[in-house]
């Protein structure tokens, strides 16, 4: 396992960040606070041993970094994020406007990332919240957000 | 122990209202084990206030509440088979072979080998339990810390058969599962550790926002990327029912996980997770010549679905002999006894042979009705990967968005499993296998706990860990499991 020279320095980047993150991880696990423990190790043994292996890990990683996948650029990456901006917004969403709303909107935009027409986004976004929240509601008795916002607090 | 219990446990089970009984919790656990993180608790505790109200007698209410508990563990892996988001903890081993499954259009097959394998698993469990339940019950509390947490080095052991042709990125993912697994309250000295004063994280990261986002999640957006790529396309299902000689060729795998998956569930506090855990990689460390594992090998599908069912039978051990509950599903079964003023124990058996004999015998009967009912609802099931992907993907979110909330009532839960899934993204473009991960974060709590609650006992004398005949004979079982492939490997006789 020789180190590959060829490897572009972008490669290698992931195992740096890797790096900071167990130093990081190392300095919050020596400055656990707790008064007492009732076994020898305590508290802040184990995760910054975890720490140290994982710096020594980031190392060997950034030395051979291995196979990875591209990532993904232009009108993928727009997809991608888009996608994520809709998942958190219907996350923001869920108690505020409420679960039909959020869900609503969440699988109207998904079914539209997936290729869906407007109609067929439409169909599966209102469809499966009503069916999800009557499965759920109804049939399971899991009580569902209605929304913050119609509850006037 | 006479099995006289047993006998009048057959005539209760078998009379026509407990058999209907016994139908119902089925059907019932099988719904709600599909649907991520319900599980079979929340079935329980939807029915057993209406069972008890109605005057239901407790064999009856026993009997419905294990078809719900069995019926779980069946149907959770449906949604792991079918759409790469485990239905329960047990079920998260069984997406890493089922899924690739599904995608190589046999979704019917693996569905109806996880019912063949589930119906063994619990078969084996339940006649384990018939017969050495009590001699169980004696070995679960001969486990003390230091016994667990060897239990955990031979499951660490078994670990190094998910090492692949990256074993760097295998460590770093297991690492970093064991790092995850310490955030939250120490329960031993009361630290709070890497919470950064967020109350949410005070219980740690829970295992259905990890499971849920690193597989669902991250699943959805390399969905996205592969429809980019032209080749997103309908899969097909495949013809049903699995060949005899693909049956034949997974009975091995099948019989030693509902073995492994047993001997875990009887002891308390470990469960479906662990047990399917280390019977997934002691598999792979035996049965993985051509390194199929993980790329839709029915072996590696069978063995955990095995192990899942024979520990939820393995839970029963303690409940019954002893008055323990051996996961947090038996806990509220236990609870449900205590309603009746039923005290569980070996007198169990003598006193109330109807209760125990009852529950046992519709375990069998069970486990018959669910392979039964299971295999010709295959067909129906798969149907689910037919839809359009403009329907199936926003309900997989949609799903993993309700599994979080309906356990947690959080939305901050929601957006830590969105974090988490694109964690899992990163991790998966950059070339880390995910299972190691999540082995890694099932394995160490309850390593670090049973370590320091040991050494706590000893005064910090390493010599607890040898000093009972379970631990050496665990070590020793690690020390075999490391060695002996690659003792085999030198020979040629594994590749």
């Amino acid at each position: 396992m020789g180190k590959d020279l060829r490897v572009p320095f972008s490669a290698r980047v992931p195992a740096l960040v890797l790096f900071l993150f167990a130093v990081a991880l190392a300095v919050e696990a020596a400055r656990i606070e707790y008064a007492f423990s009732s076994d020898p190790l305590g508290p802040r043994a184990f995760p910054f041993g975890l720490a140290v292996l994982l710096g020594g890990l980031a190392v060997a990683w950034f030395v051979w970094p291995g196979r990875a996948e591209p990532w993904p650029r232009g009108g993928l990456l727009l997809q991608s994020v888009g996608l994520l901006a809709l998942a958190y917004l219907a996350a923001w969403l869920f108690d505020r406007a409420g679960f039909l709303i959020a869900m609503g909107l969440l699988c109207t935009g998904v079914a539209l990332i997936f290729r869906a027409t407007l109609v067929q986004a439409l169909l599966s976004g209102i469809g499966q919240a009503l069916l999800w929240w009557l499965l759920f509601v109804y049939g399971l008795r899991i009580p569902l957000p209605v929304g913050r916002w119609f509850l006037g607090s | 122990m006479s099995l006289d219990y047993l006998w009048t446990g057959f005539a209760v089970a078998l009379q026509w209202h407990n058999l209907l009984f016994g139908l119902f919790g089925c059907f019932l656990g099988t719904v709600v084990g599909a649907l991520p993180a319900i599980g079979p608790i929340n079935g329980i505790a939807l029915l057993l206030p209406l069972l008890y109200t109605l005057g239901v007698p407790p064999e009856s209410t026993m009997i419905v509440l294990a078809g719900i508990y069995y019926g779980a563990e069946y149907g959770g892996r449906i949604s792991s088979i079918l759409l790469n988001v485990p239905g329960d903890a047990g079920a998260v081993m069984t997406a890493l072979d089922g899924y690739p499954m599904a995608r190589e259009g046999r979704a019917a097959e693996a569905l109806a080998l996880s019912g063949i394998a589930s119906f063994i698993g619990g078969l084996v469990s339940v006649v384990a339990l018939t017969f050495f339940g009590p001699l169980f019950g004696q070995l679960a509390v001969g486990f003390g810390p230091a016994e667990y947490f060897v239990l955990m080095v031979f499951a660490f052991a078994t670990l190094t058969s998910m090492v692949g042709d990256q074993p760097i990125k295998t460590l770093i993912a297991a690492t970093l599962g064991l790092v995850l697994a310490t955030v939250g309250l120490d329960p031993t000295s009361g630290a709070y550790r890497f919470t950064f004063g967020e109350p949410e994280l005070h219980d740690g990261i829970e295992f259905i926002i990890l499971v849920i986002g690193l597989f669902s999640v991250s699943e959805v957006l390399m969905l996205l990327e592969r429809q980019y790529a032209g080749r997103l396309t309908l899969l097909s299902v495949g013809r049903g029912l699995p060949s005899l000689a693909t049956v034949r060729s997974c009975i091995g795998a099948m019989l030693r996980g509902a073995g492994i998956g047993f001997v875990i569930g009887v002891l308390p506090g470990t469960g479906a997770s662990v047990a399917s855990a280390v019977s997934y990689t002691t598999e792979k460390r035996i049965s993985d010549r051509n390194g199929t594992f993980g790329k839709g090998d029915p072996r590696g599908l069978a063995a955990p679905e095995a192990a899942n069912n024979a520990a939820a039978g393995g839970a029963f051990v303690p409940m019954l002999t002893l008055g323990v509950p051996g996961s947090g599903t038996t806990a509220v079964m236990l609870g449900a006894l205590l309603l009746y003023n039923i005290q569980p124990g070996p007198q169990l058996f003598s006193e109330r042979p109807e209760i125990a004999g009852g529950l046992i015998a519709s375990m069998y009967i069970g486990n018959l009705l669910l392979l039964i009912l299971n295999l010709p609802l295959v067909q129906l099931f798969v149907r689910m990967i037919l839809l359009p992907n403009w329907i199936l993907l926003p309900g997989v979110l949609a799903l993993a968005f309700l599994a979080v909330y309906s356990a947690y009532a959080s939305t901050l839960s929601i957006v830590i499993t969105l974090s988490i899934g694109v964690f899992g993204y990163v991790l998966r473009k950059l070339g880390f296998d995910l299972a190691p991960l999540i082995l890694g974060f099932v394995l160490g709590k309850v390593a670090e706990t049973n370590l320091r609650n040991a050494l706590a006992i000893s005064g910090g004398e390493l010599g607890i860990f040898f000093s009972s005949p379970i631990a050496i004979v665990l070590w020793l079982l690690a020390a075999v499991v490391v060695v002996l492939p690659l003792v085999l490997r030198r020979r040629g006789v594994l590749s």
